[in-house]
């Protein structure tokens, strides 16, 4: 049988709500029949529902790494409740009875496998002629050429609007923009139409409130709107110019609203072969303005230290049908580790890993990692000051002691470098959470992981707390 | 270095963005502010060429003003970022211990739904948090849950908020820091039930902060921070004041506190308060446990029955008035002027039960706010049920032992505060004595009234103060009262002493409509007898109320086995067939597979000959799955 934990079933969920309700079954004898394959490749149950006649679950562990999931009952989630529920069934060492392998499974297999083989046939066609992928060179040019006009468009628009100032941005005018940031759309700039739309929706903000905070917003939407057209204008125009349409290693791409595939992230070789990743934090944002959920996790390379980043975007729309990523306890081994361009903390993605137990000697080696405040904040500020730099630059700090002063709550490091802790606007607050940790232990000597960023009003930077880790745990201040 | 030039010039280049950059070479403050900008460019290159890019964009020939004014607030936000400081000053004190609080190794998808079910809105939210306490307990222990429960305190569904109230209070001492952190004597409800929270797990420890609390709060914050005062006998001068000075809420929470004192100078107020108005003192008296509190209001009592002991006086309406605001606090209090009140008020008979007015209705004593029953009653039938309340609340000997003495003088009238005692101090085979007259059947206490209906039904009484509640290993005695301080319902349960024998049971279905819903819950003596009696008397209503569910669980808990016939009857008693009912109640009923194949096949022959007829047309397909699953299930 394989080897089946709660990590790995919390993985292999849609949603939490399933893990729970897998359990719910799990745990209430709702299946009154197991079978398995002789071989421990095939697993199935009969499991009672609200139907009137009991679901057929199936587990296919023939590929080990990517086991199939099927249940003949209607819902459109997968795996379903159902298929988690046998999964907990066969954790709990559950008994088994041994049963054929009906024909219609074997059929399915049968046609995956020719499928896997005509895949790897293409594939190794590809290797052989080049490395890359293949490129539509004339559409692609005929893709920047649009992106170029949309750039124009945009930075007039910038103009126009910065002539007559913030302050008239408001009525009929408003709408106006709302419609040119609509026609950005038209030219392939998703990035730059958020920002506009982001733009808008600060003046709007304003016109209810009528606080000050949004003109500031909206201003530092405008630099990065600036800054964004002019470099990708460039950029754009050397590409056209130089008649060199491949994808580089620059964030340009992404910020116009370009969405890398791992191959081609791999093709830049940014990529890393056989990574071991622990993550550090993790937590759910909602983005009201592009209405989509984004699951981020903070990881920190177990072998280098170099934090990532991995974020996970489930639009309003397709929620039902876009796994939500969750905690990862358990340290994970990566065989293709991708990453995006970018400084500080790059995003990551991989397609395929497996997950082990994350021991001390991990947790040691991750507070191996940890520096001081003032070489952190170093770092943070050469990232920070860039203008299209993420406001946060997550690291790790070894400190001596935290505690609180007039100022707020205070970290100090060996050295006596100290930094506030305090949470960052718009994010969901972990500083009340040092209040009620289980033991003031960890507030002694530890590593802190967390986010450094700028603060506007104490023109300071400080440090939003994400978690404390010791060489035995990480105690996740979010989750 | 002081930075102020730099942060000026950044804030004149916000504004020109505001204003518009076609009015950004008259804007003499922002040459103003490069001007005094201008010493840090010797210091430093990216000094000198932020102070570049500004003149630029100052320079009558720039061409493009916002691409100027964008470059140059980004150079200037750079520098800014680069500049900004991280140093604290002053002394770090440690963080306190919190040893209640647990670490658990539990992910987002766990703890990030019982955040949101505690903080934000909708519905369905209280389900899901009790569910969740139900079956993981031990998550409501993290350290990440403790400040949801903080914020659910301010939640709009008031259960959710109170149930969160009931979890911190088992925290202790140790959530008090939480509650404090972050407190605003200018918040809303979450503020008020956070100093309620604090007061009921601190008690006076937190004399000190309520007392901060009596200035700049809002009213509600300063009315529960007044209320919270009553911990401490040393407020005793404090709240005198108060509710001289005060207004409103806080005045009301600076009496109820002072009722709760014992000093003697608050009693000495008391006296005044009742002389002045004996009906507006005599609110504040409901939780007063002060022996000084019950012998006022006694004594107060015993002034109002004084004239009806001249023949002929009748109950005018400020009089009836002030009897129910004093009887309403009367519950749980006992000593010497009560016990007279009781004695006087049993010997006046039926003086009070007269019309106020010729022609007019006699006057009755709701049963206030503190009855299991719901019932209207005549003074002299209103007083055996009030002594009864009251030792329910209070078994204080001299209040039993004036039950007696009057059931000794009276009679029947008087047998239930007499039963509510032996129920609640005796054993069992005594208090089935005593309540055994009542129980005979065709017992009735006559009331003053000759109307039958009207009478006094102690036995009703008993049977719905009388509850099983689950876990319970033997039954209480429960009344109801709100509470005026938060106007909350809060039930009053005590428990009996004994079990009830069997002889209980056996004549308790002698009252078959009374007793039922006790019957329904209540555990059972290891007595067959009892067993078969009521399965027959579940039986005998199954058999005359077709939508008997909840009869044909308990039949089953009892052993029944002859459930002939209630499906056909439960089918028949529908107007149409709904099939997932339907369904459902034979899967509930507990025969045989054989037997529910044959009443499937009778049902639908029934509906093919039409005499059954089906909600929705499609399901006689499923009713023939249902019946294919069952013959499967012979097989």
């Amino acid at each position: 049988m394989p080897q089946i934990t709660e990590q790995i079933i919390s993985s292999l969920a849609p949603n939490p709500a399933a893990v729970s309700n897998g359990k719910k079954i799990s745990q209430t004898g709702g299946f009154v029949k197991l079978m398995q394959s002789a071989d421990g490749t095939f697993f199935w149950g009969e499991c009672s529902g609200s139907g009137k006649s009991n679901y057929v679950t199936s587990a296919d562990y023939i590929d080990a790494n990517a086991p199939v999931f099927r249940c003949t009952c209607p819902s459109r989630q997968f795996p379903c409740k159902h298929s988690i529920g046998l999964l907990y069934e066969m954790m709990s060492g559950k008994e088994f009875y041994i049963c054929d392998v009906p024909e219609d499974i074997l059929a399915k297999r049968n046609k995956k496998q020719a499928q896997s083989e005509k895949a790897a046939k293409s594939t190794a066609a590809e290797e052989k002629g080049s490395k890359t992928p293949k490129v539509n060179k004339a559409a692609r040019t005929k893709k920047l050429k649009k992106q170029l006009e949309g750039l124009s468009l945009t930075s007039k628009l910038v103009s126009d609007l910065l002539a007559v100032g913030l302050g008239a941005m408001g009525g009929t005018a408003l709408d106006t923009y709302k419609q040119l940031a609509k026609q950005l759309g038209d030219y392939y700039l998703p990035g730059p139409q958020y920002l506009l739309n982001k733009l808008i929706a600060e003046v709007e903000e304003f016109q209810k409130d009528g606080l000050d905070a949004h003109y500031e917003r909206a201003m530092q939407i405008l630099i990065r709107l600036n800054a964004l057209v002019k470099k990708s204008t460039k950029y754009l125009t050397d590409k056209v110019e130089n008649d060199d349409v491949e994808h580089e290693d620059n964030l340009l791409y992404e910020e116009l609203g370009g969405v890398w595939k791992l191959t081609e992230l791999e093709a830049l070789g940014l990529s890393k072969s056989n990574a071991s990743l622990a993550q550090l934090s993790f937590w759910v944002d909602f983005n009201p303005l592009s209405k989509e959920y984004i699951d981020t996790g903070c990881w920190a390379d177990i072998d280098t230290g170099e934090i990532s980043i991995t974020q996970n975007f489930r639009p309003v729309k397709a929620v039902k049908y876009i796994k939500q990523e969750d905690t990862v306890f358990d340290a994970a081994e990566i065989p293709a580790l991708c990453y995006y361009p970018g400084d500080g903390n790059r995003r990551i993605r991989w397609e395929a890993g497996s997950f082990r137990p994350l021991d001390n000697s991990d947790l040691e080696k991750i507070c191996s990692f940890a520096k001081g405040v003032a070489p952190a904040v170093k770092e943070a500020k050469n990232i920070l000051k860039n203008t299209l730099a993420d406001p946060f630059y997550y690291t790790l700090i070894k400190f001596a002691y935290i505690g609180t002063s007039e100022a707020g709550t205070v970290l100090e490091d060996e050295s006596g470098e100290r930094i506030l802790l305090e949470d960052a606007p718009g994010t969901e607050p972990t500083m009340t959470r040092l209040n009620t940790l289980p033991d003031t232990g960890y507030l002694k000597g530890q590593v802190i992981f967390g986010g450094l960023f700028y603060n506007g009003d104490s023109k300071r930077i400080s440090l939003k707390p994400l978690s404390i880790i010791t060489p035995e745990a990480i105690l996740r201040l979010l989750y | 270095m002081d930075l102020t030039p730099l942060y000026d010039l950044r804030e004149r280049l916000k504004i020109s963005g505001i204003a518009g950059t076609a009015l950004i070479k008259e804007d003499f403050r922002l040459a103003r502010a490069l001007e005094n900008f201008a010493p840090f460019e010797s210091t430093s290159p990216v000094f000198a060429r932020l102070g570049q890019s500004v003149r630029t964009l100052m320079d009558p020939q720039c061409e493009s003003l916002s691409e100027a004014l964008l470059d140059a607030l980004a150079l200037c936000d750079a520098i800014i970022k680069t500049q900004a400081v991280t140093g604290v000053e002053g002394e770090i004190t440690p963080f306190k211990e919190v040893k209640s609080h647990v670490h658990n190794k539990a992910s987002y998808g766990e703890i990030a739904p019982i955040l949101e079910a505690l903080t934000l809105s909708g519905g369905g939210r209280y389900s899901a948090v009790m569910e969740t306490h139900r079956n993981n307990p031990e998550l409501f222990k993290d350290y990440r849950i403790k400040h949801g429960l903080v914020a659910a305190l301010g939640g709009s569904y008031a259960e959710l908020a109170d149930q969160a109230a009931e979890w911190l209070y088992d925290e202790g001492m140790e959530i008090i820091p939480l509650l404090k952190a972050g407190f605003d004597p200018k918040g809303k409800k979450e503020m008020v039930r956070r100093i309620q929270v604090i007061e009921h797990v601190a008690g006076k420890a937190e004399n000190d902060f309520y007392i901060s609390l009596l200035e700049d709060s809002e009213k509600e914050i300063k009315a529960a921070a007044v209320y919270a005062l009553r911990h401490s006998e040393d407020n005793a001068e404090l709240l005198l004041n108060l509710a001289k000075t005060e207004k409103g809420i806080a005045k009301k929470m600076a009496h109820r506190a002072l009722a709760l004192l014992q000093s003697a100078e608050v009693w000495d107020y008391w006296e005044e308060q009742f002389e002045k108005s004996p009906a507006a003192a005599a609110e504040y008296m409901f939780f007063a446990d002060s022996p000084r509190a019950a012998e006022l209001v006694g004594r107060k009592l015993l002034k109002v029955l004084e004239p009806f002991k001249s023949p002929g006086t009748v109950l005018d309406k400020s009089t009836y008035e002030l009897l129910t605001a004093l009887m309403y606090v009367v519950p749980g209090k006992s000593g010497e002027s009560i016990c007279t009140y009781y004695e006087q008020a049993a010997a006046l008979g039926t003086a009070l039960d007269k019309p106020g007015s010729e022609g007019g209705t006699p006057m009755e004593f709701r049963r206030g706010h503190h009855y299991e029953t719901n019932q209207d009653y005549l003074f002299s039938a209103f007083i055996p049920v009030l002594l009864a309340t009251s030792i329910v609340k209070n078994p204080a000997p001299d209040l039993i032992n004036v039950a007696k003495s009057l059931y000794q003088k009276y009679g029947y009238l008087y047998i239930l505060p007499v039963i509510t005692a032996s129920l609640i101090t005796d054993d069992g085979e005594t208090a089935y004595k005593t309540a055994s007259p009542l129980l005979s059947p065709g017992f009735r206490i006559m009331g003053p009234k000759t109307d039958e209906k009207e009478a006094l039904e102690a036995l009703a009484w008993l049977s719905k103060c009388l509850k099983w509640q689950e876990g319970a290993s033997v039954p209480g005695l429960r009344i109801f009262y709100y509470n005026p301080a938060t106007d909350q319902g809060i039930p009053f349960t005590r428990a009996l002493t004994a079990p009830l024998s069997s002889r209980w049971y056996m004549d308790m279905l002698k009252h078959k409509d009374t007793f039922i819903q006790f019957l329904l819950t209540a555990g059972l003596p290891d007595d067959k007898a009892v067993y078969q009696g009521l399965a027959k008397f579940f039986y005998d209503i199954c058999r005359k109320e077709p939508k008997n569910r909840v009869y044909v669980r308990k039949l089953q808990s009892l052993g029944w086995t002859d459930y002939k016939g209630f499906f056909r009857k439960y089918c028949e008693s529908q107007e149409t067939v709904n099939y997932w009912d339907v369904a459902f109640y034979l899967g509930e009923l507990p025969v045989s597979n054989q037997e529910k194949v044959a009443e499937l096949e009778w049902l639908i022959k029934s509906i093919k000959a039409n005499k059954s007829k089906l909600t929705n047309s499609k399901w006689e397909e499923n009713f023939q799955d249902l019946l294919k699953e069952y013959q499967g299930k012979i097989s």
